[in-house]
């Protein structure tokens, strides 16, 4: 029997907000408090260099206990892939040039749960006025039941300015 | 007359009036315009009737004050969302004002989300389906966040489908695209006109891991219904959902984006959702927001 629970509260909110002052490849989210049941983190900005997977861990976990699944178009081809045994989910391949502007959102469910492997969905998009433009959704896993206390995002060269505001969702 | 000549003198100097409180907290009040100020009254000294409150920013008074006869806590308000605020407090009597406090902690009022939780379905497992009903019609769009299971166990995963307002008839049309289990390279692209929301067409793209799958394993999906009370516009459903499994076996894992028509005027006023095969396992959970646009 489903157990239903209702409320009317408001939620997404802010938990923290970082602007990068200096570019970086590896930026970390830290003591990411347990009160709510997803996350949601929006990245805007961009990445210096071809190349760069933006790559998620988890608790420092940097163990072969990723998987994720992509569905992308790069220019004007679609395209598919996926990644087993991971060190990281692969959320998206940078393609552009020195200058890419981004916009990352990735869903973070159950973080807290320590019943559930943790499951993530992104939506990336990046438009240079050109034919490097990609678009690209991607499911990720990592295989642990371990709460989510710090993400790791790790990319090739994440420019100057880039903003990480990291949301706490709040189900009834 | 030494001793009125002392009253007058000690006035003068202040020791009629109150002296300073004790700075406590500045807070966010929750509103975008103001900031809850806490303040402890000086525990000696002649009592004071108010306390004031003032802003600053980068220690420059704004001239926005607000006064209470709370011996704890003042609200200023007419503050600007995002800008960053120190605060003083002061306490008055009829004899005059005391020193500022030291200044507060640096705060920045926020403007208050409008993404509102309404109702959440945590299932034991076994259901055939759920039901959010009597859906409260005081939002723009709804989103459902689910993180759903399938208990089949076969090797074909389960989609993860849905109806509005009791609907099975063929009202629906849904297209997509995904990729599924261990396809790479081309994506598949489907169209349906059918009976359900197929939010993310096929099995095993964006559907419930089934529970031949990978233990503890499930998928992650956001639907948004777009301006559901709008009784002008059939209604539009988007749905990004999928869940990786670590294993590439076909029909294992997907992800997929999608959209429905619903093609229907009425406002929504429930929205029933279920799996494809079999029944919703133990675990998973449903659950609804409201999303509310500006006036």
């Amino acid at each position: 029997m489903a157990t239903t629970t209702t409320n009317s509260a408001k939620t997404y909110t802010p938990i923290s907000w970082t602007s990068l002052g200096s570019s970086t490849n590896t930026v970390t989210l830290s003591s990411i408090p347990s009160g709510y049941t997803d996350l949601r983190l929006v990245i805007s900005g961009g990445v210096g260099a071809v190349g760069g997977n933006f790559g998620f861990q988890f608790n420092g976990d940097s163990g072969s206990n990723y998987s994720n699944r992509n569905l992308y178009a790069s220019g004007t081809t679609p395209s598919s892939s996926y990644a087993n045994n991971s060190s990281q989910i692969n959320a998206t391949y940078s393609t552009g040039g020195p200058v890419e502007p981004i916009v990352l959102e990735v869903d973070i469910f159950q973080y807290t749960n320590t019943s559930v492997y943790k499951t993530m969905i992104s939506q990336f998009g990046n438009n240079q006025n050109s034919s490097a433009a990609r678009t690209e959704v991607v499911a990720g896993l990592w295989r642990s039941t371990s709460a989510i206390t710090s993400i790791v995002i790790q990319s090739n060269g994440i420019l100057t300015g880039t903003t990480f505001g990291l949301y706490g969702i709040l189900a009834a | 007359m030494p001793i009125i000549s002392g009253v007058i003198a000690s006035s003068k100097t202040g020791h009629l009036q109150p002296l300073a409180p004790t700075i406590g907290t500045a807070t966010d009040g929750g509103t975008g315009t103001t900031v809850l100020v806490t303040y402890t009254p000086a525990a000696t000294g002649p009592a004071a009737t108010s306390f004031t409150a003032t802003a600053y920013i980068s220690g420059v008074s704004t001239g926005i004050t607000a006064t209470t006869s709370s011996t704890t806590s003042v609200t200023v308000s007419g503050l600007t969302a995002g800008t960053t605020y120190t605060f003083t407090v002061h306490a008055t009597n009829t004899y005059g004002n005391s020193p500022e406090s030291a200044a507060s902690n640096s705060v920045a009022p926020i403007v208050p989300s409008s993404f509102t939780s309404i109702a959440t379905i945590t299932c034991s497992g076994g259901e055939a389906n759920i039901t959010f009903s009597s859906i409260p019609q005081n939002y723009t769009d709804l989103q459902v966040r689910s993180f759903v299971r399938s208990s089949y166990s076969g090797t074909t995963f389960s989609a993860f489908l849905g109806y509005i307002n009791g609907d099975t008839g063929s009202n629906y049309s849904n297209h997509a695209m995904y990729a599924n289990g261990n396809q790479t390279g081309a994506l598949t692209f489907s169209q349906t006109s059918n009976s359900n929301i197929y939010g993310v067409w096929s099995p095993g793209n964006a559907g419930m891991p089934a529970t031949s799958g990978l233990a503890n394993t499930y998928a992650g999906h956001v639907w948004e219904f777009m301006d559901y009370t709008n009784t002008s516009k059939a209604k539009v459903i988007k749905m990004l959902g999928g869940v990786s499994q670590n294993q590439n076996a076909t029909n294992s894992e997907g992800i997929g984006i999608g959209d429905t028509l619903w093609n229907n005027t009425s406002a929504i006023s429930s929205i029933t959702l279920f799996s494809g095969y079999n029944y919703i396992a133990a675990g998973t959970i449903f659950a609804l927001y409201g999303i509310k646009a500006a006036a």
